[in-house]
């Protein structure tokens, strides 16, 4: 579609252009420009005056065109760079018609008009800072520049008093136009009821410093003007075609149908932006679950390992106090059986002292304490003590035996076998879980990928449907 | 020149009736009087010519259009010549009116004189002051005077002031003391250039830093771009948010003040010490009358239709007692 625009916006230019060339208007062939002593006293030729204008073309349209693209640079909005495009790409323009008119004095007078009127919108009426903000610098001292220069031009061919006129001219006509912002094809030709024209005349019949006329070389000069102006626009044609071909992208970018697809698209690439971060938060996600899922049955297992662990240490613990049970109940048993021993050898022997007291009266023994009454020993006592320990060993072995039979029997297997499977089962039920997570994680992902792709080929065909239409309407 | 008048006889009545109880011209705006209101007149028709200066171009250019269209038999023929020019276009006979923005010289009346034994006529048609700018930021506070003007632009400093190479030369504080002062001016052909050579700087030659610029618009523009630049232009150039100008004080002593700015009434009444009309000159004998067609010309300039036209163009319109009063002189003869 671009290349279409461009082809018809070089098609319409070589045909302006060439129809400025050919269909101008020539000075009167019998027109005299009397001589005006300027400086060294010699009055500028219409040739010369032709070359002026065409230099001072060339860079005016250096001048605008780097201001414009340092402004459009440094903007924020695509109006703004718009605005900047469309500012080089009209005055230019209008430079450049102004300079393939064919008589040199009339393409002076609309460069001064243009360039002032110019100036004084986007300068003396702020519009460059109202639209460009801080930006507008550049482009107010280009176009300030660009003014001193042409009236320093024109002050060549003008006498100072023409030149005030020509300037309240201008303002006069601003004022009577204060919202006309285009300004870049007003011409002399139909400025202020036809007074532009009549100007031209008068300083071409002796109001300015133009050099008088040769007759014999007019036609040649003419001729050459003719072939000078072709070879001038057609060096410069490409430049502006291309400046066209830019604003016709400034113009489809900023149509509301565009904007609108546009929108569109950029929400579809900014969800493709956020595809692989979102993968990626959700990814962590997913691992960081696991992970913690994996902590919580690597501590569960842990546990059952540690209990088992403990378990099998209890079970030698309780082997150990076992058989150091055993130990004791064998030492036990035998001291009981020594103990036994000594007391019916003290028993024996306390029958024996039993006897003598009842023989021999009483004596100090009884004073020295003992289990019986008072005065005498009761070997009762200690027979209980010796019944209570035995007993005791009785249920100790009681218990030893109990354990024994828990630890050796098949449910206590049983029971371990069934925690190890249960650890086992879980471990495996979390590895199948962030399998499937990650397949569902992916397959999300492909089916993202498949929907973008369709809505860029919608995007496309909408986009072509469009150009169509507009090719259709013109 | 062939014309033809029928005059309404009810309004010359009213015409004449109204100069009648009009008070003597002057050039201060009167409150609640009203400049006189232009009757057409049937069957004028002819052909008449004016010679103006290119200053003055434009304002009688606008003149002509609505003239024109009030009388389309009437054909106003304008002739532009250098302002050096139209004084001697009046007196080789070449034309009807003579309209410039100056005053005609002594030298111009002493040879008008000479010719034809009396002096020029001349009738004021508009006014427009010069107003002296500063970049709108710039702190300078309740105005210049004419002495500190001359210290900015002049060369010989006449009215005896110092010469002016700073801001803070004339007072101004802070940043701004110490930037200096960048005088620009019209070009030498520019009217406004001669008379505030002529009233400001006394006739001295303005300062060689001076920068000339090539046209008053120039100027205003250029006033806008440079912090530090001071210039003058007239008030038909609108001045734009970029610039402000400075109420003046005509003040010479120690004293300044007090401080006028530039307004229709403070130009007419002449408070405002740069202000300037813009005349028009016939050649008539005194106690003859004007051709018709000039006559009725100059009664439309000096009329409410006409100084609309004038204000449209940018001008002052000029006192309702100053047109009555030249419209009785047309009337009288």
């Amino acid at each position: 579609m671009l290349r279409l625009a461009a082809m018809a916006a070089c098609f319409l230019l070589v045909g302006t252009v060439a129809g400025c060339a050919i269909m101008g208007v020539t000075p009167p062939a019998t027109t005299m420009i009397r001589a005006q002593p300027v400086g060294d006293g010699q009055g500028i030729t219409m040739p010369e005056l032709n070359e002026l204008t065409n230099a001072f073309a060339d860079r005016l349209m250096t001048l605008i065109a780097s201001a414009c693209d340092e402004v459009e640079q440094t903007v924020d909005t695509a109006e703004q760079r718009r605005a900047a495009h469309q500012l080089k790409l009209a005055m230019t323009t209008s430079v450049f018609d102004i300079v393939t008119n064919p008589d040199p004095l009339t393409q002076l007078f609309d460069l001064v008009l243009v360039v002032t009127l110019y100036s004084q919108v986007w300068i003396d009426e702020n519009v460059a800072e109202e639209v460009f903000g801080d930006s507008a610098d550049v482009l107010i001292r280009a176009l300030r520049d660009a003014r001193v220069e042409i009236w320093d031009l024109a002050a060549r061919a003008m006498e100072p008093e023409v030149e005030q006129e020509l300037d309240q001219l201008i303002w006069d006509w601003r004022r009577d136009h204060p919202d006309v912002t285009f300004v870049g094809f007003v011409r002399f030709d139909d400025f202020a009821a036809n007074r532009g024209k009549s100007m031209i005349a008068e300083i071409r019949t002796g109001g300015g410093f133009l050099a008088p006329v040769n007759e014999a070389t007019k036609a040649v000069d003419e001729a050459r003007l003719f072939a000078e102006r072709v070879f001038y626009v057609s060096k410069r044609a490409p430049i502006l075609l291309q400046w066209y071909v830019e604003a016709l992208a400034y113009e489809l970018l900023l149509n509301p149908d565009v904007v609108a697809t546009m929108e569109g698209y950029q929400a579809i690439a900014r969800v493709t932006e956020e595809i692989p971060e979102r993968i990626t938060a959700e990814r962590k996600a997913i691992f960081e679950e696991l992970d913690r899922r994996m902590d919580s049955m690597n501590d569960v297992t842990g546990n059952i390992r540690r209990t088992i662990v403990d378990a099998q240490g209890l079970v030698d613990s309780v082997n150990s106090a076992l058989a150091g049970g055993e130990r004791v109940a064998a030492e036990i048993q035998a001291t009981s059986e020594a103990l036994t021993q000594t007391i019916l050898a003290a028993d024996r022997l306390a029958a024996r002292y039993g006897e003598q007291d009842s023989h021999g009266g009483e004596s100090g023994a009884g004073d020295s304490g003992g289990a019986g009454g008072p005065g005498g020993f009761d070997i009762d006592t200690y027979r209980l003590a010796a019944s209570e320990l035995t007993l005791t060993l009785r249920e100790l072995n009681a218990v030893i035996a109990s354990t024994d039979t828990l630890l050796g029997s098949a449910s206590w297997t049983d029971r371990l076998g069934e925690i190890n499977a249960a650890a086992a089962q879980r471990v495996t039920q979390a590895t199948e879980g962030s399998e499937r997570v990650i397949d569902r994680l992916f397959q999300r992902a492909v089916y993202i990928v498949l929907i973008f792709f369709v809505l860029l080929v919608a995007y496309r065909g909408y986009a072509t449907w469009l150009g169509r239409a507009a090719l259709t309407r013109r | 020149m062939v014309t033809t008048i029928h005059r309404h006889t009810c309004s010359a009545a009213a015409v004449t009736l109204v100069l009648l109880f009009v008070p003597a011209g002057q050039g201060q705006p009167s409150r609640g009087a009203a400049a006189p209101e232009y009757q057409r007149v049937r069957g004028l028709t002819g052909q008449f010519t004016c010679a103006v200066s290119p200053a003055v171009r434009t304002l009688v250019d606008r003149w002509k259009k609505d003239f024109q269209r009030m009388y389309p038999a009437v054909s106003l023929k304008v002739v532009r010549v250098a302002s050096s020019s139209v004084p001697s276009a009046l007196l080789a006979g070449t034309c009807d009116l003579a309209a410039m923005g100056r005053r005609i010289t002594d030298g111009e009346e002493a040879s008008f004189r000479t010719r034809f034994g009396h002096a020029p006529e001349s009738f004021s048609v508009a006014a427009d002051g010069i107003a002296v700018i500063v970049k709108k930021d710039n702190p300078i506070g309740s105005g210049l005077t004419l002495r500190q003007l001359d210290g900015i632009f002049s060369a010989a400093t006449l009215r005896g002031g110092p010469v002016i190479e700073t801001w803070g030369d004339i007072g101004v504080t802070g940043d701004w003391a110490d930037t200096p002062v960048v005088p620009m001016s019209p070009g030498p052909a520019a009217g406004e250039r001669a008379l505030f050579q002529s009233i400001v700087l006394k006739g001295s030659r303005f300062r060689s830093d001076v920068r000339q610029q090539r046209t008053s618009s120039s100027v205003v523009q250029g006033v806008g771009l440079d912090p530090g630049a001071i210039g003058f232009a007239s008030s038909l150039y609108p001045r734009g948010p970029r610039v402000r100008a400075l109420p003046l004080s005509s003040s010479n002593g120690d004293r300044n003040g007090p401080y006028v700015a530039m307004t229709r009434k403070t130009c007419l009444d002449g408070s405002y010490p740069l202000c300037r009309f813009t005349y028009i000159y016939v050649n008539r004998t005194p106690g003859s009358e004007l051709n018709p067609l000039t006559a009725e010309f100059l009664r439309f300039v000096n009329s409410r239709q006409g100084q609309r036209t004038a204000e449209d163009a940018g001008y002052y319109r000029l006192s309702p007692d100053l047109l009555a009063a030249q419209q009785r002189r047309l009337a009288g003869g």
